[in-house]
This record gives structure tokens, C-alpha cells and sequence, in this order.
């Protein structure tokens, strides 16, 4: 059986407010963005100047100004969660590492974060956007208990706000940068057991969700909201139906896309507030790394025989689940 | 899993060493040649619209290309399925790989399954330069019983919409357009030939960074290449391992070398006792494929692959290195 034995988190200091894309004059104001989709504010590794002035229009310049990189974002995430594992660097024998925003492509985010830490170790991209933390463990499972070194790093890292349009209404609303990563192990015991873990995709909707290149993110909102609501909900449905979930005691965390889409969910569901982790409302959607970091940012509020269930969603279309128990 | 079908296919047009000095500016290099044997490469760029513009801008470059690396992957994943047998439905996973997106999101996996417009599991497994023996290695290493029946591996690369040719005469000189795709299965029942992973071990090397391709035009720094002797070493490392897990296998095996090094790697391998008629190159005449390479050389060798000639796929100048051995079951 894997365990998570520590995880981390790292974000960007600048925060953007709902005002500051109000006076931006794109068509948008504060209460429809909170009434819409429920986030109060993103953070960003972009200068507001830089926002202000250009709005983001060519993508290339904003790796230029930016404030840190995927790269820098992931690694600190990753020192935290190897801190909060009681290990040290060396003692990793495998990185994987999801980037839906890369510097560079060759070699992969999984050789530079590994080159930062210091370490020599196999390294390299697990990829799927924003359902990544599924995607990792369940990718992890796949190797059985024996095939795994003793300890595995995973990372997801994205500045997703270098690919925004801040001249559209919505784009600019939703996205945040930031990177989480978790420490498995398959050999020692740990705070969270991963008692289960799903993963597939539908690839004949690709085109729903894309980020160009160099250019900018773009999406079918309309669809993919409706996309999202229902999958997460099946994926939770299942969970219920094989588990004994007890929502006044377990926690569910769900992708942060948008806080109202995940209200939707929790109603359906009949998930209490107080049982619902999340962090888009303060930071936005960190494509793959806000899941996992809602639960990282949890971490001292983790509870002896809780139950940990994650449904995310997200590009590709692709979507998965892990159910974990705190030990 | 065991390894049931390779294909590879590379753009049409190809640039040979004369034609390469028109489209260039300046005096050429001599690194594709030396180190990694390119004498011709497939490119997916029109020749008029490299001498006009030397493709400074890549986003020009993909307006008139005439592949992308999603085309490129959907076409071996094509030929892939004509020459195994099998329909797309039943695969059951399929893993991507590419160092030149067109798209950083979805990933390549999605894109290609996206165009045969079926719903199955689809996610990409990067392994940059080393990526086909990479990924057989960590294919080598997952249980059976989460895997479903088929699954496929597709690296494509249109590093050749990345070089800026005016500007940069070694990386026009090395890069070339490649996509393979590899087909797996639990068991090949009588629709084709089982290949056997037998060995598949990865190691750190002394070396870890090898910046090919960035977020703009592929720029390949002399610098950042392993020296001779470093190259020597880790080739000399890997015999070694090699000859632990089989005595016999050194003096009968096929060797695909690191592709980026082929030329010089087939210099060492020959002084290591490997006659030349046993190593093969899938970079001298379709260019370095980044990712693809390895298995460019792999199609090539694939009908002779047999219990008394296996092959060895072997990979290092990234951080790791490693080999995968393939012998028929």
C-alpha cells in the first residue's frame, strides 16, 4: 500500500483582487465575478504593472518579468513537503512532476526540479494538467509495492497566469499560479494511506480545455463547467458507494476551478461546509497543484480514521480519484 | 507486457548536407556529422520559406508545416494498428511524449487519441531525449493486473519548426521530424511477434543537463554536450551492466546507442569489441528526433529481433543513464 508521508506548498506573494481586474474595463466587474464563480482573489507571479499596462498580450514577455518560475515554484513546494516528511533530498529515489506551463520542454520540469534539489535520480514528466494528483498516485500504483524506490517525489507546478489574456473578462478571473508536492512511499508507513485511486480521460473533448504554447489559455467554459460538475459528482458517487464516507467526519477536496462549482458539488452531495477543503477562493485555479495543495495547507487539521476523498477534473478531458485514510 | 509492434514515420522532405548549405547562413558545423552522424534530415518546413525567413519566429513556422507532432503521431499510430491488427478500441492506455508542443495543455497523448475520437485513458510520460527506452523501462516495471489488454506509446517531435536556420547552423545540422508509436500487450495471442523486456535498468550519470529545446527555438549548446570521455565512461558503464545480467550479451546483441551521441557512440562501442553491422542509427538520415530516435532505430532492427540477437537500447547525457534489453520470447 503507498502512504503520503509529508506534503508542501508554494505560492506567490502578489495577489490580484476582483477591483483590480474591474479596473482593468474588460467588461467585468467584482460582484459578477464573485456571484460567477466565487473567487475573491488569485495570486500570480506576474508584476500588476506589467498586467496593467499590457494585459498579457504577448505570452513571451511574461516569463521575462515574471517573479519565479515553474521551476522555483515546484522546488520550494517540494522542500516543504520533504520537511514536513522527515527526509532529506538524497534520500528521494524517483521524481515525477506534472507542468502545464514549461519554460522549457527537453529536458522535461521532473530534470530541473531534481537538478535543484541537488539529487541524481531517475526524473521525469507524469502529465495531465490539472488532475494530476490522481493521475500520480494512481500511476504510482501501477508499479506495485516492490518496483517503487523507497521514496518518490511528486510535484505539480504551473504559472498558468503567463498564458492569460487579461483582456478577456473571464480568463483573468479564474487563474492563479502556485505548485504543491507530496512524498510516497510503498515501504514506510505515513499520515495518509492511499486506499484507492482512479484515473482515465476522453480525449475526443481535447479541445475543451487548451493552453497554446506560447500563446494564451482557452477553453469551452460552459461546457467544461457542466463537464466538471457531473463528473466530480459520479466520481464521488462511486467513492460513497464502496466506502464507508461519513461526511460529518470525512473531507472532500475537489479541483479548484471555482468555488460556486464547487458549492454545486457539495450540495449534491450533501457535504457540510466544514468538511469541504478548499483554496480557490484566495488563490484561483492552480491547474494540477490546487488540490493537492488544499489538502497540504490541512495538513495539522488531519484527523485519526478520516477518510480523504479527492475528485478532480480537468484538461484533456481527464478526470480521477483517491480515496486516503488518515493513520 | 510484452512489446508487439514499432512504427515510425518522418515528414516527406529531406535536407541532405548540400542542400542544408543554402538554407543556412554562415559557415556550417560539423556537430550533427561528428557526433551524431546526421547525413540528411526530414524536415516539415517548405525549403522557400526557410530561405526567406529562417524560421526566426516558430509561430510562423507552424502556420506553413507541413506535419504537426500530433499529425506525425496519429499517422505511426495508424500504421501502428494496420500492421498489428487491432482496433483503436481496444486500446486501453495510451501514453504521449514530446519535447516540441504545439500545445503545453492537453497533453500529446490526448491530442493524438483525440483525432481517432475514441474515450480511453490517455496521459503523457516525458522522457525527453532518452524517452522510447525510458518508457520501456518503466513499462517493464508495472504490474500486469492494472493494465488493460493493449496499451500504445507515441513519441512524436517536429524539432525542425524550432531551429532558427540563419542563426543557428548546428541545431539545423542535427534536428529532423520523427514520431514512432509502440504498440504492448499482455500477451500477443498469434497477431504478432512477443518482445520481451528483459533487462531495463537506469542509473544516475555524472551528467544532468541538456537544455535542447526551450519555449522558443531549439538551441543546442556544444557546451552542454557529455565530453568524449565522459561518453566513453558511461558507455563503458553500461557494458558493463550489461555483461552482469548476460555474458553472452555484449558479443551478440544489436546496440541502438544514445542518438544524440550515435556517431560517437558507435566509435566506442566498435573499440568495446561491437562490430559496425551491429549498431544502428536512427538519426544519420532522418536527423536527431529527440525522443523519437531511439525508436526510428528500432523499426529498423525490429523483424530481426530474436532469442539468439537481441537488442539494446541504450541512453545517457540527460542526468541518467540506463539500457533496455528486447529479445524475442
Amino acid at each position: 500500500m503507498l502512504s503520503i508521508l509529508g506534503m508542501g506548498t508554494c505560492h506567490p506573494t502578489t495577489s490580484i483582487d476582483n477591483h483590480f481586474l474591474e479596473a482593468l474595463d474588460v467588461g467585468t466587474n467584482a460582484q459578477w465575478i464573485e456571484e460567477k464563480i466565487g473567487i475573491l482573489e488569485r495570486v500570480t507571479t506576474l508584476p500588476v504593472d506589467y498586467i496593467k499596462t499590457t494585459r498579457n498580450q504577448d505570452p513571451r514577455m511574461a516569463r521575462e518579468v515574471a517573479s519565479a518560475t515553474p521551476t522555483d515554484l515546484g522546488t520550494k513546494a517540494a522542500e516543504s513537503a520533504l520537511k514536513r516528511a522527515g527526509i532529506k533530498a538524497t534520500d528521494i529515489g524517483m521524481i515525477i512532476v506534472n507542468c502545464c506551463s514549461p519554460q522549457q520542454t527537453v529536458p522535461g520540469e521532473a530534470v530541473r526540479i531534481a537538478e535543484r534539489l541537488g539529487i541524481n535520480v531517475e526524473a521525469y514528466d507524469v502529465y495531465t494538467a490539472c488532475p494530476a494528483f490522481a493521475l500520480h498516485i494512481d500511476f504510482l500504483r501501477n508499479f506495485g509495492t516492490v518496483n517503487l524506490p523507497e521514496f518518490v517525489l511528486c510535484v505539480s507546478t504551473a504559472t498558468m497566469t503567463h498564458h492569460v489574456n487579461y483582456n478577456d473578462r473571464s480568463d483573468g478571473a479564474i487563474w492563479g499560479d502556485g505548485a504543491a508536492a507530496w512524498v510516497v512511499s510503498s515501504r514506510n508507513p505515513g499520515k495518509l494511506e492511499i486506499l484507492d485511486s482512479t484515473y482515465t480521460a476522453d480525449p475526443t473533448r481535447c479541445a475543451a480545455v487548451v493552453v497554446d504554447s506560447y500563446r494564451f489559455f482557452h477553453q469551452d467554459g460552459r461546457a467544461v463547467r457542466d463537464f466538471s460538475v457531473r463528473q466530480t459528482v459520479r466520481l464521488v458517487k462511486a467513492i460513497e458507494e464502496s466506502y464507508p464516507i461519513d461526511w460529518s467526519r470525512d473531507i472532500f477536496i475537489g479541483h479548484q476551478a471555482n468555488r460556486t462549482m464547487l458549492e454545486q458539488i457539495t450540495n449534491n452531495r450533501e457535504i457540510p461546509p466544514s468538511n469541504h477543503w478548499h483554496n480557490v477562493t484566495y488563490l484561483g485555479n492552480q491547474a494540477g497543484a490546487g488540490a493537492p495543495a488544499s489538502l497540504s495547507m490541512n495538513w495539522d487539521s488531519l484527523q485519526a480514521g478520516q477518510h480523504i476523498v479527492v475528485a478532480v477534473v480537468g484538461a484533456g478531458l481527464s478526470w480521477g480519484s483517491i480515496v486516503m485514510r488518515v493513520s | 507486457m510484452f512489446l508487439l509492434g514499432v512504427t515510425t514515420v518522418s515528414p516527406a522532405a529531406a535536407v541532405s548536407d548540400s542542400e542544408l548549405k543554402r538554407l543556412i547562413r554562415g559557415e556550417p558545423s560539423d556537430i550533427a556529422k561528428r557526433v551524431s552522424g546526421v547525413s540528411s534530415r526530414r524536415i516539415s518546413l517548405p525549403f522557400d520559406y526557410i530561405t526567406a525567413t529562417g524560421n526566426s519566429d516558430p509561430l510562423e513556422g507552424w502556420k506553413v508545416a507541413t506535419s504537426s507532432p500530433t499529425s506525425l503521431g496519429v499517422q505511426a499510430v495508424r500504421e501502428l494498428l494496420a500492421i498489428s491488427g487491432i482496433s483503436i478500441e481496444q486500446v486501453g492506455l495510451t501514453l504521449g511524449d514530446t519535447g516540441t508542443p504545439y500545445q503545453t495543455c492537453p497533453s500529446e497523448a490526448q491530442r493524438i487519441m483525440g483525432e481517432f475520437g475514441v474515450k480511453s485513458a490517455a496521459f503523457d510520460l516525458v522522457g525527453g531525449i532518452g524517452a522510447v527506452p525510458h518508457a520501456l523501462a518503466v513499462v517493464s516495471r508495472w504490474s500486469s493486473e492494472r493494465l488493460p489488454e493493449y496499451m500504445m506509446y507515441v513519441s512524436t517531435n517536429t524539432p525542425s519548426q524550432q531551429v532558427n536556420y540563419h542563426e543557428d547552423p548546428s541545431s539545423a545540422g542535427l534536428f529532423g521530424d520523427a514520431a514512432v508509436a509502440l504498440l504492448f500487450g499482455k500477451s500477443a495471442g498469434d497477431k504478432g511477434r512477443r518482445i520481451k523486456i528483459s533487462y531495463a535498468k537506469f542509473s544516475p550519470e555524472d551528467r544532468r543537463r541538456l537544455p535542447v529545446v526551450a519555449q522558443g527555438s531549439v538551441r543546442l549548446n556544444e557546451d552542454d554536450l557529455l565530453s568524449a570521455e565522459q561518453l566513453s565512461n558511461n558507455i563503458s558503464a553500461e557494458l558493463e551492466s550489461l555483461r552482469s545480467f548476460d555474458s553472452k550479451l555484449v558479443g551478440n546483441a544489436v546496440f541502438i546507442a544514445p542518438q544524440l551521441y550515435a556517431a560517437q557512440a558507435a566509435e566506442i562501442l566498435n573499440r568495446c569489441g561491437v562490430a559496425g553491422d551491429r549498431i544502428v542509427s536512427g538519426v544519420n538520415d532522418i536527423g536527431f528526433s529527440i525522443g523519437a530516435s531511439h525508436g526510428v532505430a528500432l523499426a529498423k532492427v525490429w523483424e530481426k529481433i530474436s532469442k539468439e540477437r537481441p537488442v539494446v537500447l541504450m541512453h545517457c547525457g540527460d542526468g541518467q543513464r540506463g539500457s533496455v534489453v528486447l529479445m524475442a520470447s
